[in-house]
This record gives structure tokens, sequence and C-alpha cells, in this order.
């Protein structure tokens, strides 16, 4: 039986050729597209992973402030880790558009350089250029380049996988090849340049490390953290101001606590050896008294008089007998003794005091040497808990945080996640309309179906036979349409904004495994499912009930149309009875628009993100410090900022907690007096999906702990994820001194030393950074928003033909009652409008709305706010369009209806 | 003459399959009359209705309808000539299935500005109680009323019908033919009506009878009788 319905197949093809070949065409383009566009992302991505693996991609790098030592290089290198010094230059240059070039030493073990042209250098004033940097220069291998007064000739063109992405800075937004390169130079070459004096910057000490097998990042950062330095051994003056301000004061602050230690135990040390001779002064000052009296009281005795004087009663004994004598030179010999003995007296109990003052001065500094003791116990630990030491590690980034490395490939991730859901989109569209046109087929064979079901063909036989045209279209069409891709048609336009822009080899177009696998098995899979689902119930009827071809109105079908007019309930009726085509229409608009949702949310992102960004940033210029000066320029606005992680969607994320002054103008942020309590931005709380009143955690890496918070507002700010806080109450947090700040606004060009900058970024430069993406995303957004419309058109046309079809003999008849072309139109095909216009009205935002809700998964990796809101002007417009389109198609199908004659009537009843 | 056919050809096919279906078919039918035209499978009765109703379109000859020549007729002017002057009644009744009796016979109500009450008439032709039921829920009976119903709304000058009754068992055929010659009483229409059933012939004013594409027997049937007493229909 099969053999037999297979011939009938072939005729059903030939009889629709048009309306499959329409399908298979879309179907065909459809795979076109996804292919090229999903195929061109796969081939950078593989193409850029390739490189990297040839020229042997780094795993991290990271930054010293003094070279390690050979036998630090040898710890590491017995840990397992490869190293390879990537020192290197910035030089701002007179010429080439006043672009600035980074002078390395070319490459030998970690991230070589790949040719693009030309090779490596042989003499040693040869000197290849950055392929991007070079296009942009205009300048070709064999030509001459001049760097601080020295000509170069150019050896090769290449390309470095560790700068993919060749921004000058990690934290530049977009990149800028005109105004950034990078100069491989030979050792001899370098080495001359270094030795010069004419480097505007210090030179930056980077090195680029591969981990062994089992290493981690965290093993090599754990031990380079852990390598301290004497800040005297940093060559760089700017830094060592800042050290000594910074820093430097804790050994200032050990140094004077010891010192004082030291004073006080020799003080004390002092008064023990003189408190010691106390007893001494005090005895012989007792023994001058007793010896004075004794002295007196054997002249009194010899004198006939008693001679009992003591220390306590010489006084009054000697005026006693003073006024008892007759004898004047008795009296005044007496009178000079006793004031003899009262001077004594006073030296004695003088020198009395003061030996008693001296023990206690003594027990003092005795406390006092024990309380110093302490102070410097725990200065030292204090000073240690707070790790003031100087780590020689500036810098580490292990690969995946680096936004230079595999930029291509993170740039495309959207491309391919886009492209294969939007296919599917398109299958599942097309498969429901070969399904209608199945449908069709299955209600006007309705009486051939019941005949066989009568002969004992079985309801398999004619599920498998009608399912065979809409699965061999496909696969056909599937596997036309990857072939045609395979050919890489298209594949250079789609990648051209790559190439323009990521500094990458050109890659031959390829089409993964999976792509294939896709191309031909997705839209016959996908055309199986949905036609079973809708051809089984329509095969459940009986027999006969088939071979009568009974139409019967059921459910809303046969809603009371009392009150309306004819024709309006002559097209309501309509639209009832080509419900499933209807329902396809609008099924077709709503997945068109879907498609065309992804497009357009790819193009308001970027829109909104220049856009936003140019209205968000308000200051001129935001200078991020290295080595901050101990006064703030006057002009400028002083910020905390530091840098902290935030995970979602499998992507790790800079979040930033900026510290500002209340009165800062480039924020429209009142920043509160909470640790906990903070506004965030809005970009932050869009792609994170945090709310008013939630709490929420970030990580700080560096210090391996976790800052929670909740959010007192969301403050509108689109160019960045932060985090904003009080500045003294971030100081605080932090545990820095009150005068502490690391980040400048100003509106205008501050005079600081390049070398106490990390960067600079200005306002132009984000707002041109933010446009960058817009037209790199723009190749993808006309494609996809080309194939919504011919989806659109497509399923619109295809879908009202069938409607029209299927009312063929209905509209004869009415032709022969005398219907005149234009009320025929009115009748079937005008209340087609009120399909699409509502159709339409529903599903615009509706599609919107759902793609806003999905979008986000579908750009995990995109570092930005996500404000996909669009201005009520696309709605309107994205509205009429759809609208022009069904006039279009409408006219079209007025032909259509044209060539129904009323002999269609009779040939039915014959 | 109401209806006046002169010497009409109709051929299809060419070569092999060449067929000439009316051979110079001349005749004239008068208004208000009840006219059959009967003849054997192929005999080129139900072309030469179609041909005055302007469905098909003949080789040669002339047709013309209250004096209007219909042949050469295109688009618009044969849609007119259509609406205002024909009504059409089928075998399979033609009823579109997704409108109810009511709006189905709307479809040509719409057509004229001039239409017959639609209450009365479907009260006439029974029909006013299923008025907003939908043809498959009706009988054969009741749907051929409803094509009935349909042409004759618009109040034509002109009933085709093309075999009404040959779908239907001979009772229901009975009452449509009551109808049909009530509606004629009533409206005075012309009808032209295309039968296999022999009986027809005995209750119209016109008999026409055509063979291999040539009129054979052309007479008006003196002895008519009422429907109701129609036999073997």
């Amino acid at each position: 039986m099969q053999s037999v319905l297979r011939k009938r197949v072939l005729r059903d093809l030939k009889t629709n050729f048009l309306r499959y070949f329409a399908l298979g065409l879309m179907i065909a383009m459809g795979i076109f597209l996804v292919v090229t566009i999903v195929g061109s992302a796969e081939t950078l991505t593989k193409g850029t992973e390739k490189v990297a693996e040839e020229t042997k991609l780094e795993d991290g790098e990271f930054e010293v402030f003094v070279p390690l030592t050979k036998a630090e290089c040898d710890t590491i290198a017995a840990k397992n880790i490869e190293l390879e010094e990537h020192f290197f230059y910035d030089l701002q240059l007179d010429g080439y558009d006043q672009s600035t070039v980074r002078l390395l030493k070319v490459r030998e073990r970690i991230d070589k350089l790949y040719y693009i042209d030309g090779g490596e250098p042989e003499k040693k004033n040869d000197i290849v250029v950055e392929k991007r940097y070079a296009i942009e220069h205009e300048l070709k291998v064999g030509g001459n380049f001049e760097i601080a007064g020295v000509t170069y000739n150019i050896s090769g063109i290449a390309v470095v996988s560790d700068y993919d992405g060749p921004q000058k800075e990690l934290s530049d937004t977009s990149c800028n090849s005109k105004q950034f390169g990078l100069v491989f130079m030979t050792e001899d070459a370098y080495e001359d340049f270094k030795s010069s004096g004419k480097a505007q910057k210090s030179e930056d000490y980077l090195y680029a490390y591969r981990l062994g097998d089992g290493v981690t990042d965290k093993v090599l950062k754990d031990y380079l953290k852990d390598l301290k330095i004497d800040a005297s051994e940093v060559d760089d003056e700017l830094f060592t101001e800042y050290w000594d301000r910074t820093g430097g004061v804790e050994k200032k602050l050990r140094d004077a606590v010891k010192d004082l230690s030291k004073a006080t135990k020799d003080v004390k040390k002092g008064l023990t050896e003189l408190t010691d001779n106390n007893k001494d002064i005090n005895d012989a000052t007792a023994t001058l008294m007793n010896t004075y009296l004794d002295e007196t009281n054997d002249a009194l005795k010899k004198n006939g008089m008693k001679g009992n004087l003591t220390e306590d009663n010489f006084e009054s004994e000697i005026n006693d007998i003073c006024e008892k004598s007759d004898n004047p030179f008795l009296r005044l010999t007496l009178k000079n003794t006793r004031d003899q003995l009262k001077d004594i007296k006073k030296y004695k109990d003088g020198i009395e005091e003061y030996t008693d003052g001296v023990e206690k001065l003594h027990d003092g500094v005795g406390e006092m040497s024990d309380g110093v003791d302490e102070l410097d116990e725990a200065v030292d630990d204090a000073l240690d808990e707070f790790d003031i030491s100087l780590s020689n590690l500036t810098m580490f980034l292990k690969r995946s945080d680096n936004p230079r490395i595999f930029a291509t490939k993170n740039d495309k991730v959207v491309d391919i996640e886009v492209g294969i859901i939007a296919g599917v989109v398109i299958f599942i569209l097309l498969a429901y309309v070969i399904s209608v046109f199945v449908v069709h087929s299955i209600e006007s064979e309705s009486s051939i179906i019941g005949t066989l079901y009568s002969m004992g063909v079985t309801r398999n036989d004619l599920l498998t036979h009608y399912i065979t045209l809409p699965v061999v279209v496909t696969f056909i069409a599937g596997l036309l349409g990857a072939l045609i891709a395979a050919t890489g048609i298209m594949a250079p336009m789609i990648a051209e904004s790559s190439y323009s822009y990521f500094s990458i080899p050109e890659f031959n177009f390829e089409i993964p495994y999976y792509l294939w696998i896709y191309s031909v098995c997705c839209p016959p899979i996908i055309a199986v499912i949905v036609n079973v689902l809708v051809i089984k119930s329509k095969l459940n009827r009986t027999a006969l009930s088939l071979i009568k071809n009974e139409v019967k109105q059921k459910g809303i079908k046969k809603v009371n149309l009392k009150g309306l007019s004819f024709v309006n309930a002559f097209r309501i009726r309509q639209m009832l009875r080509e419900m499933r085509s209807s329902l396809a229409v609008v099924f077709g608009i709503f997945l068109s628009l879907l498609v065309f949702m992804i497009g357009v949310n790819c193009f308001i992102l970027c829109n909104n993100i220049a856009k936003d960004y140019e209205a968000d940033t308000r200051y001129g210029y935001m200078y991020t410090l290295k080595y901050p000066e101990e006064t703030p320029p006057e002009n400028a606005s002083v910020a905390y900022a530091y840098t902290c992680k935030k995970s979602t969607m499998g992507y790790n994320f800079d979040v930033t907690i900026l510290g500002i002054e209340k009165d800062n103008p480039y924020f429209d942020v009142d920043p509160g007096d909470s640790k906990v309590d903070v506004v965030i931005s809005s970009a932050f709380a869009e792609k994170f999906g945090l709310k008013t009143g939630e709490e929420f955690v970030v990580s700080d890496e560096e210090k391996e702990c976790k800052y929670a918070f909740c959010i007192n507002e969301i403050a509108k700010y689109s160019s960045g994820f932060y985090i904003f806080m009080d500045i003294d109450v971030m100081r605080d947090m932090m545990g820095q001194p009150d005068d502490h700040y690391n980040v400048l606004f100003s509106d205008e060009k501050l005079d600081i030393d390049p070398g106490r900058l990390y960067t600079i970024t200005s306002r132009e430069d984000i707002v041109n950074g933010a446009s960058v993406f817009t037209s790199l995303m723009m190749p993808m957004v006309y494609t996809i928003s080309f194939a919504s419309a011919a989806i659109l058109c497509v399923v619109m046309y295809l879908m009202m033909k069938v409607m029209i079809d299927r009312s063929a003999y209905n509209i004869s008849l009415i032709k022969v009652f005398g219907y005149r072309r234009r009320e025929v139109r009115k009748l079937y095909l005008d209340g087609n409008f009120y399909i699409v216009a509502i159709g339409a009205l529903i599903c615009l935002p509706l599609s919107k709305g759902i793609m806003n809700t999905f979008f986000p998964y579908m750009v995990p990796n995109v570092a930005c706010g996500l404000n996909l809101g669009a201005p009520i002007w696309f709605y309107v417009i994205t509205y009429l369009v759809m609208i022009v389109l069904y006039f279009v198609i409408n006219s079209m199908l007025v032909r259509r209806i044209d060539k129904f004659t009323p002999a269609e009537v009779l040939k039915n009843r014959e | 003459m109401f209806v006046e056919v002169s010497n009409i050809k109709k051929s299809y096919g060419e070569g092999g399959s060449f067929v000439q279906v009316l051979k110079g078919v001349s005749v004239g039918v008068e208004k208000g009359e009840m006219c059959v035209i009967q003849g054997t499978s192929g005999s080129g009765k139900s072309t030469l209705l179609n041909c005055i109703g302007g469905l098909d379109e003949v080789d040669t000859g002339s047709i013309k309808i209250d004096g209007k020549e219909i042949v050469g007729l295109k688009g618009e002017k044969l849609s007119d000539y259509r609406r205002e002057s024909l009504g059409f009644i089928f075998q399979f009744y033609n009823l579109i299935p997704n409108l109810t009796i009511r709006e189905n016979v709307q479809v040509c109500q719409y057509l004229t500005e001039n239409a017959l009450d639609m209450d009365e008439l479907l009260n006439v032709l029974g029909l006013y109680e299923h008025q907003h039921k939908f043809p498959s829920q009706l009988s054969g009976g009741q749907q051929q009323r409803c094509a009935i119903a349909r042409a004759l709304i618009k109040n034509p000058k002109l009933l085709l019908c093309d075999e009404p009754t040959g779908a239907l068992d001979s009772k229901t055929s009975r009452d449509i033919l009551i109808l049909m010659e009530k509606i004629n009483k009533q409206y005075g229409t012309t009808m032209l009506i295309v039968t296999h059933n022999n009986s027809i012939k005995n209750m119209v004013d016109h008999v026409i009878y055509l063979k291999d594409g040539e009129i054979s027997k052309n007479y008006l049937n003196e002895t008519k009788v009422a429907a109701c007493e129609l036999e073997d229909l």
C-alpha cells in the first residue's frame, strides 16, 4: 500500500510544487542564515581557540613592582608553572594619530605571535606590528615605522591571543585600534629603547604564565602575594612618594614605639641606680646631724651643762640655755650652733624627701616601661593584623577574567545562541504551516481517505503517507540550505564586523558537525512532531464520516451572530471556518515577531547602551589612580573604588563598590550613611535582576571574603555595575584612612602625572565605545530583520492563500450569484485584515515581552545593564510595516480570487 | 419572449476529444413561464442552462434575457446580469456550510436593494424556526428549501434550476415542486428547470427536449397538472 501511496506523494508534490517550493525555499533560507550566522560565529570561535592553542595562550598574567628574582622564578618553575616576561613600555607617538603603542619583546614561549603577513624580526631593528593597528595606520610589511626617533623596519604583521580584543586597558569598554596597538621588538632593540631614556613611563613588569597539570591559579597567586619587597627596591619615584605617605608610615610607627620602649628602659635603669644610693645619702646626712649634735652636747657638758640635745629638741633646749645664761659670748655661740643645727636638719629632711621622690619616680618609670612594652607588642600585633607590608604583586589576572582574551569568542556567544533559537522558532512555524496544507489536503481528500479506510488501510499508513512529503521537503530544504551555506557565500559579510574590530586572523568558513546535524535533522524532526500532532486528530474520524465528508459546525463555530450585519457576520464565520489558518497567520506573526525581536533587542540594547551611557556619564574624565597625590586636585571630585565579583548565568562580572562624596556632582545618588543599605546602579539591577529591598552578596576574591548589602535604592546609571556608598563610610568599612581615594572625576582634563594613573576614561571614550557595539551587531540585526519580514510575508501569503483556496468553491458560488470582485474581496480577504491587525496588536507587545524575558539568557556574557525598553514609535512603525506588508500580500491574493470562475461550481457538480 | 436563445453553438476540447455539445439551439420562453428542459445524459441540457446563466460561454449565437443580449458580457457586466436577473438552484443545494440558514439566504439578499421580506420568505418555505441552524443540521429537503429561499430573496426575473429534486426523495421532491409552483404563481418568476425526472414536465407550461445538442421537442403543455397531483416522482 505504501508504494502505491508514495506515487501520490510525487503527484501531490507536482500539483502543489509552488507551495512546497516556497516553503522549502523558506526553510533552506532559514537554514542558510542560521548556518551562516552560527557557522561564522563557530568559525571565529574555533579559529581563535586554535590560534590560542598554537601560540600557547597564557593561563593568566600578573604584574609586579620589581622583577622576580631568579630564585623566585625557580620556585615558581618548581611548582610546574611556566613563566615568561612580557615587560612593556607604553609610548605615545608624535605621529600616527598621537596613538599609543605598547612596546614588547617578541614572545618565545607564551602568547607567541601568529603572523598574518611577513615573519619574525631577523635584524635588530625589525619589528612586528599588531594587525588591527597596522590596518588602521596602513602599515605594511617592508615599510618603516618610527618610534622615539628610531626608524624600524616592519618584518611582520601579527596577532597575539592575549590581545584578541586589543584594548589598551583592561577597564576599557571597547577597542580603538586607531589609538592603540602593539609593537614587538627584538630583545636588543627593546633594551636599546630602555636605555635611551625616551620612555615616558616606567616599565611595566608583566609576566604571562601557563599552569602545569593539576596546578591552579590560586597556587601561583598565593605564592606571589607572599612575596614581600622593601619599598626602596621599587624604582618609581611616584610610588615611593605614595608609599611613604601610606604603607611606609607603618615602619615609622614601629620604629618610634621601639625607640620609646628603649628610652623608657634606659630611664628606668638610671633611676634604679639612683634609688640604690638613697640609703647612703640618707645615712650620710643622719651621720652629719648626729656628729654635730654629739659635738655640741660634748661642748655643753664641758661647760657644766647637761648636754642632752637631740634632733628633735635641740632648738628649744638651746633657747632655754640662752635665756638662763648671763654670758653673752656663750649665748652668741649657742645661737650660732642652733642655726647650724637647723640648717643641717633642713638639709637632712630635704635629702630624705629627694630620696623618697626618686623612689617613687623609679616605681613610676618601671610601670611606664612595662606599658611601653605592651604598646610595642600591641602595635606590632595591630600592624601585623592589617598587613601593611608591601607585596610585590600589583595585579593578578586569570585568563577567564581577562577581557582581551577570547574577546571574539565571547562576542560570538550571542550569535550562536540567537541563531540556533531563531532557527528552531522558524522551523516550528514552517512545520505548522506545512501541517495546515496537509490538513487542507486531508479535508479535501476526506472521501478518498474514508474509502481507503474502508478498504483496510490503517491510520498509521495514512499518517506515514501524509507526513512523508513534509519530512522529505524539510529534509531536502535543510540539506540544501546547509550546502549553500557551506560555500561560505555570505559568511565574509557576517564576519566582516568582527574582523574589523578584533585582532584575529581571517579564518576559512567551516561548519561544525553539530550544525550539519541541526540543519539536516531539525527541520524534518520538527515537521514530524508538528504534523503528527495535527494530522492524527484529523484521521481519527470513522470511515463513513470521512466518505460523507461531513462538515459539522462545532464549538465556537456555532456561535450566534444574530445582531451583526451580514458582511461582519460572514467575515466572522469565515474567520471561524479558517480558524486553523487564521491561527497560523497569528502564530506566524507572533513567531516572526519573536525572531524579529531577537534582532530588535540586540539593536535596542546597543542603542540604549549608547544613548544611556551618553546621558548617564556626567563627568568629562574619570581617572583611576595607581598612586593618588596627597592632596587631590581642586577641580576634581574624589571617590574610592573597590572591585568585587558577582556571578550570574555562569559568568563572573566585576562589580565596583564606589564611595562617593555626598555632594558629588557626577552621580545623581544619595549614598546615605549605611554600610549595609546601599544604592546600586540600574545596570547592575537589570543584569542581576535585583529589586529594591533585596539583599545580595558580592565576593572579594583578593581578600577571600564576601560583602552582603541590602538595596535601598536603584539609581539610574547605565555605565557599569556599581554599588554606591558614602566615601567616608566606605573608607571606614575598608579600613582606609580618612583621606583615602583612588578615583577622580572631573569636567576638565586634569594635570596628573601619567605615572600615577591606571587609566583615564573620558566621556567621549565611553560614548564612542558604546556605539561600537551597535555597529558590531548591525549585520546580524539586518539579517534577522530581513529573515523575520520574509517569514511574515511567506506565512501570511501562504496561509491567506490556503484560506482562499479552501473557499474556492464558495467564492465561485457567490460569483454565480453575481458578486463583484470588490465584494468578494470584502467578504473573503478584507476580514483577514482584522486577523492581522488584531493579531499584530497583541503579538507585538507579547513577543517583545517574551523576548525581553528570555533575552538575558541569550546574552549571559554581556557586561552591561539590559535596558531593552523600546520607544513607542518603534511599536507604531513595526505595526504599520506589518499592515503595509499585509496590504501588499492582500493585493497579490486579489489576483488569486480573480482566478476562481463560476465554472468551479459546475466542475464540483460534475 | 423573455428568454430568447438563437442558434447557439457550444463545443469542448480539440482534435480527438472535440465534442459539439450544442449544435445551433434556438428556443424562446415567455415571461412567467415554468419551463422544463429534458434530455438524456450528455444531451446538452445543463450546458444550455449554464450558457443562459452566463456560467459558460457560447461559441456562437445569441441569448437575450428580457431583450438584453448577454453573449459577450464579461467581468462586472456579467456579474451585474446575474445579480439583477437570475436566481440559481442546484441539485446539491450548494449551501455555504459555515453559514446559518438565514446567513445563507442573506448572501443573496445582500446583492439587491429590493429584496423580499426575509422572515416572510422563511415562513413561506417553512424555515423560520430553522433559520439559525447550520446546513449540516437540516435534512436534504430543508437544505433545498434554503437554496430556493436564497435564490428567491432577491426576487429574480429568471430562476435557473439544475436538477432541483435530483438529490431528494419523492415526498420531499413533491414538496419542493409545490413550493416552486407556488412561487411561480405568487411572484410570477420565470423558471427554467433542467431535470431527468419525467413527471415534472406535467406541471410546467413549456417543455423542451434536447437530444445530442439539438432540440428534438419544444411544446407548450396544454394539460398541465398541479404539483401536488404529480405521480412517480
